[in-house]
């Protein structure tokens, strides 16, 4: 019983960490697109020269 | 050039409950440049920091979010506080004021005072 109860843990653990990997993938995603836009309207090019 | 101080662990939950509280819902990006921006740009907020904490605060409650269109119509998740947030931040501004309040005892001690 203890064996399952630490292995459902584990699992928990693990589905949270994905879970939350992928929301910060999200927001840093969403953080770059936002600051591509903000530096493209103040006057930066996309391509580096 | 001057280096910009980078924000100290800890007191960076304060600055984002504060910035919540005073200008309403904002998206990561805006909360990261009005944070800079209300520091008087002294301040460099560090994205791999301020995520993290913005899910550890929405997980422990005191931020919510929900995805709404952006300045731009892009797709951004929106922060804004909770009623259990406004409770923490009134609490940690109650800590910080005693906190200032008892340092500035020391900064303002003479010798003299204490014989």
């Amino acid at each position: 019983m203890r064996r399952l109860r630490r292995f459902l843990i584990r699992l928990t653990a693990s589905v949270t960490r994905r879970r939350d990997d992928e929301r910060l993938r999200e927001d840093l995603e969403d953080h770059i697109t936002l600051q591509t836009e903000a530096n493209v309207s103040a006057g930066e090019s996309l391509v580096k020269k | 050039m001057k280096k910009k101080t980078d924000v100290r662990q800890g007191t960076l939950a304060l600055m984002v409950l504060k910035t919540l509280d005073v200008l309403g819902p904002l998206h990561g990006y805006g909360l990261a440049r009005r944070i800079e921006q209300i520091s008087g740009d002294r301040l460099t907020l560090n994205t791999g920091t301020l995520y993290p904490l913005l899910l550890r605060l929405e997980q422990e409650g005191a931020i919510a979010s929900e995805r709404g269109p952006s300045e731009n119509n892009r797709s951004a998740r929106f922060y804004r506080l909770t009623a259990v947030g406004r409770k923490q931040l009134q609490s940690e501004t109650r800590d910080w004021e005693r906190t200032t309040e008892l340092i500035g005892r020391f900064f303002d001690v003479k010798a003299e005072d204490l014989r």
